[in-house]
Parts: structure tokens; C-alpha cells; sequence
């Protein structure tokens, strides 16, 4: 049992990585890691986007007529992804705005609409909201190392904390203004698939 | 499609009863959390006019309570003829220290919105901020950085014979051997010109708004 979990669960964190294996997801993940927080409470909000579509749509999943699934699921994503707006707007409004629109995309996610349609709709309820909410944290973890990264050298910050001390800074350190910027973001993203692939073994073409 | 053996309900049916479930769902947050937010918002537009006014400075990490407590303190709302708002800051001793008020125009790629704060006399500028725009990143944006929107500290908005001038943003660097650069514009973002054309007409736009109320401050000091 718990080996069939682990099956469902640990594959989306590492060899089968949303961001570096499936290059899915990426335009969020270029635009909100500017920073860590944000980067942060955004992978919160996708996992619980992921985890509550994949398990309401695996719930609904016997009654759903055939034409009409694209438009069910997209509907239960778009209404999650509401509540999730909302409720940021309403307890973190800071990062909300920091997140603007990009709460809104995560409809536009493809790890969202691709793990409900590809596990959700014929597994357990169970096993779905698992692998969704795995798939969230696969994506979130990603998002969380470059927002650290691009603070750390695009600010000399972690988490808002000082972090490079001022001495640095007077020997003659600068703060990498482009990490700031959307080539940063690419260039260390680009860094990580390929870390990442070749830690984990991934060969392209392979299932 | 109509009901069948393996589909037992049919796809009207079936969307309708799902969007009605997940309307209630967001509907019934939307209405639970609207307080919470309006809150928010309205947390936010204090903390922008006691930034403009000086009673507070931009990173200062202020939570609710603080912010609700100075703006009840130090802050008079008042309303002019035609419905114009205006926000006096009052020091400790009851005296205003600053005249603020908002400023809301058109810049390059949408609306631009901020508060100008002048001091007690009315014709020098304490700070302006620029709260809401949605000017190019790294150039039109940079209205809402303190590295530039510092320089309006002092500038002047009238001249000898107390006529109105407002502020002009620059094409360029101000002249500093110009007397009336020095006291009546501000450097220009460099290739940001239309949102700094936006910016001085934003500002002569609100201030000539209120050009009355300010009238009746100057002749008064």
C-alpha cells in the first residue's frame, strides 16, 4: 500500500518533474520568483489548485458525460483557482499583488489540466488528490530554489532578509540586476533542467 | 447529448447542476472574504497617504493597527465643493503639517494613480508617490521608485507672483545653473518620455483641480 503511494507520489517530484522534466508551467515560474515569498505562497496555490481539481474532477469522475469533460474540468479549475485568488486577497494581500495576475493563470497551467484529464479521471479519489497535490509540490519546489536564487543575487536577500553583508558590498559587489529581470529567470531555469536531468538520469524519448 | 445506459445523466443536465455547485462555491467565498478585502484595500490607501505625507516612511513594515492608528491621529479628511477629496496631516501639536492630495490621470499603458503632498504653505512639494500605474518595468516605471521620485522634495509649484507653475518632468537631466529648472523640474527618465509627459500633466492636472483651495492657502501665509 504504501509502496503504491509512493508510486503516485514521488515520481512527480523528481523524475518526472513538471517544470524540468515535462518543461510544463514555466512562463509562472520565469515571471513570480523574483523573489522567494512569492515564489513560495505561488507553489502553495498550485498545489491546492492541483490537489482540489484532481479531486473533485476523480469524485465526479463515473458521472462525467464524455463530450463535456474538457469543459467540467476546466470549470472546476477555474473556480479553485477563484477561491484560491480570493482568499490570498483576503489573508496575504502583500504577496497578492505581488502574485497579480499570475494567481489567475494557473488555469493556463498545463500540469493542471494534464493531471486531471491523465490520472484524475480514472483513478480513486484518494490517489488523485495525492498525485495532484505531489505534482503542486514538484512544481513548487522548482519555483522555490530560483526565487531563492534570483533574491540572493539579484538583491542580496533571502526571504527579504539581509543576507549579503555591507562589506561585501563596499569591496565592490553589485547585485546582479538581471536576475531581477525575465533573463535571469531563464538562465537559471535553463541551469536547473539540466542539473536536474542529470542528477535524476533522464533520458529524452524514454516514458 | 441525451441520457444513455452508460452515461446516466446527460451533458445539459450534468454542466448545469456542476456550474450552479461551483457558482455557489465561489460566490459564497467571494461574499465571506469581500469585508476582509475591502479592508485591505482601504488599509492600503491610508498607508499611501501617510507615506505621502511623510508620517511614515516607505519600508517602514507597519501592520494594520499602526497604520490605523496614525491615520486616525494625524490625518483630516476633508471634502471641497465638487465632491474633492482632501487629506490634511496634523502634527503633534494639532498643526497641519502637509496638504495632500490625489493625483489620477492616463499614463502610457494605463491608469496612473498617487497622492502629491504639499507642505503647510502650500507651494513647496513634500513627496509625491505614485501608488498604481502600469508603466514599463526598469523604465516608465521607475515613478514609483524613491530613487527618483525623491528629487520632487522642495520643488516649487508656483512662482514669485504666486501664479501656479506645477512641476515639469524633463526630457533629460535638469539644468542645475537654471533657476527655474532648479525649482520648478525634475530629471526625466531616460527613455521613459511619454510616461514622464503623463506625470506633468497628471500633476498641473491636480493641482489646477485644486487651484481655489490652494489659493486661499497662499494668500493666507
Amino acid at each position: 500500500m504504501a509502496k503504491e503511494l509512493a508510486k503516485v507520489a514521488l515520481p512527480p517530484l523528481w523524475k518526472r518533474n513538471p517544470i524540468t522534466v515535462q518543461i510544463l508551467g514555466v512562463c509562472s515560474a520565469l515571471a513570480v520568483t523574483v523573489e522567494l515569498r512569492p515564489a513560495l505562497v505561488m507553489g502553495m496555490a498550485v498545489v491546492f489548485v492541483m490537489g482540489g481539481t484532481n479531486l473533485a474532477v476523480s469524485l465526479l469522475r463515473h458521472w462525467i458525460p464524455r463530450r463535456i469533460r474538457i469543459l467540467i474540468m476546466l470549470a472546476v479549475v477555474a473556480s479553485m483557482v477563484i477561491v484560491v485568488d480570493q482568499v490570498l486577497r483576503a489573508f496575504m494581500w502583500e504577496v497578492s499583488k505581488q502574485l497579480s495576475i499570475f494567481v489567475g493563470l494557473i488555469i493556463t497551467n498545463c500540469i493542471v489540466l494534464g493531471r486531471a484529464e491523465g490520472f484524475a479521471l480514472s483513478n480513486p479519489p484518494g490517489r488523485s488528490l495525492l498525485d495532484g497535490a505531489a505534482s503542486g509540490f514538484g512544481y513548487a519546489w522548482i519555483l522555490v530554489l530560483v526565487g531563492a536564487w534570483r533574491e540572493l543575487l539579484g538583491s542580496g536577500r533571502i526571504g527579504g532578509k539581509e543576507i549579503v553583508p555591507i562589506w561585501l558590498y563596499d569591496a565592490g559587489y553589485v547585485n546582479n540586476g538581471i536576475m531581477v529581470l525575465a533573463p535571469g529567470a531563464f538562465f537559471l531555469l535553463g541551469v536547473l533542467v539540466w542539473v536536474q536531468r542529470s542528477l535524476s538520469g533522464y533520458r529524452e524519448g524514454e516514458p | 447529448m441525451a441520457p444513455s445506459k452508460r452515461e446516466p445523466l446527460g451533458s445539459f443536465a450534468f454542466a448545469a447542476m456542476v456550474a450552479a455547485v461551483l457558482g455557489l462555491l465561489v460566490s459564497a467565498t467571494a461574499n465571506l472574504l469581500a469585508p476582509r478585502i475591502a479592508t485591505n484595500k482601504e488599509i492600503e490607501r491610508k498607508k499611501h497617504v501617510l507615506i505621502t505625507t511623510k508620517l511614515l516612511e516607505p519600508e517602514a513594515r507597519a501592520g494594520n493597527a499602526t497604520i490605523e492608528r496614525l491615520y486616525a491621529k494625524h490625518i483630516t479628511e476633508k471634502e471641497l465643493d465638487g465632491a474633492l477629496p482632501l487629506f490634511l496631516a496634523l502634527d503633534d501639536e494639532g498643526r497641519t503639517s502637509a496638504i495632500c492630495i490625489p493625483l489620477a490621470g492616463i499614463g502610457l499603458w494605463g491608469p496612473i494613480r498617487g497622492y502629491l503632498a504639499l507642505d503647510a504653505g502650500g507651494r513647496r512639494v513634500l513627496r509625491i508617490t505614485f501608488y498604481e500605474h502600469n508603466e514599463t518595468p526598469g523604465l516608465g516605471a521607475a515613478i514609483s521608485e524613491q530613487r527618483w521620485s525623491r528629487q520632487w522634495g522642495g520643488k516649487s509649484i508656483v512662482d514669485q507672483e504666486n501664479q501656479l507653475t506645477s512641476i515639469v518632468v524633463m526630457k533629460g537631466k535638469v539644468d542645475p545653473l537654471d533657476a527655474w529648472q532648479a525649482s520648478h523640474a525634475v530629471d526625466g527618465i531616460s527613455g521613459a518620455t511619454i510616461t514622464g509627459n503623463a506625470v506633468t500633466r497628471i500633476v498641473r492636472t491636480g493641482l489646477e483641480t485644486y487651484q481655489s483651495y490652494l489659493e486661499g492657502i497662499w494668500q493666507k501665509n
